[in-house]
């Protein structure tokens, strides 16, 4: 078991290809709770993508929570959360830190793009925040 | 950690690999790891995080 309060960062891949939506879910682990501090997350396709970064209550991600990310990153650019910035190579949202408990689901999800090429990038999704301890 | 296979659509379990969660097969039979292989390795593109070293 981690320390209370411990960092983290999930790193993960993402591969999108032709003409695919892309989800990855991420679910927070009975007995914790998180603090959401950043998400960062690029579109390794040749054509932009609309990505939203959604957390829902439940596993059947039946209904949603809050959303912390919606908006089009272009091709090959990197979206960062929480972010006021939106420029070429980064595309941002406002924003600030997420408490997310038990059981709920973080969800990133790119959507189909059209034709393309697809691509992968080795750390194309990163979420970065703190590990508690659940309580009541 | 989970992935949507673009095979079948459904959400199959991602593998974590020194430190990164990675693709690997689908239950529908799919090695989603071979196909990241298969599709372009974003590089030579990727956003450029680190400022620029300006001379004097």
């Amino acid at each position: 078991m981690t320390q209370e309060g411990t960092l983290e960062q999930a790193v993960s891949s993402v591969t999108l290809v032709n003409a695919t939506a892309k989800t990855i879910d991420t679910p927070i682990p009975t007995g914790e709770r998180w603090l959401l501090l950043s998400i960062k997350l690029t579109n390794p396709d040749d054509v932009q993508r609309f990505v939203t970064a959604s957390i829902y209550k439940e596993a059947a991600k039946t209904n949603i929570v809050t959303a912390v990310q919606s908006y089009t990153v272009a091709a090959a650019a990197t979206g960062v959360f929480p972010s006021t910035t939106a420029s070429v190579g980064y595309q941002g949202s406002s924003g600030s830190g997420v408490l997310l408990k038990a059981g709920n689901v973080l969800s990133v999800i790119w959507s189909s793009g059209g034709a393309s090429a697809g691509g992968t990038d080795a750390d194309g999704l990163v979420i970065t925040y703190l590990r508690f301890a659940s309580r009541g | 950690m989970k992935e949507s296979c673009p095979y079948c659509g459904k959400m199959t379990d991602m593998q974590l690999v020194e430190g990164v969660w990675k693709s690997k097969t689908c239950d529908c039979g799919k090695d989603l790891a071979a196909l990241a292989k298969s599709v372009p390795e974003l590089i030579e593109e990727k956003p450029d995080l680190k400022s620029k070293e300006v001379l004097p």
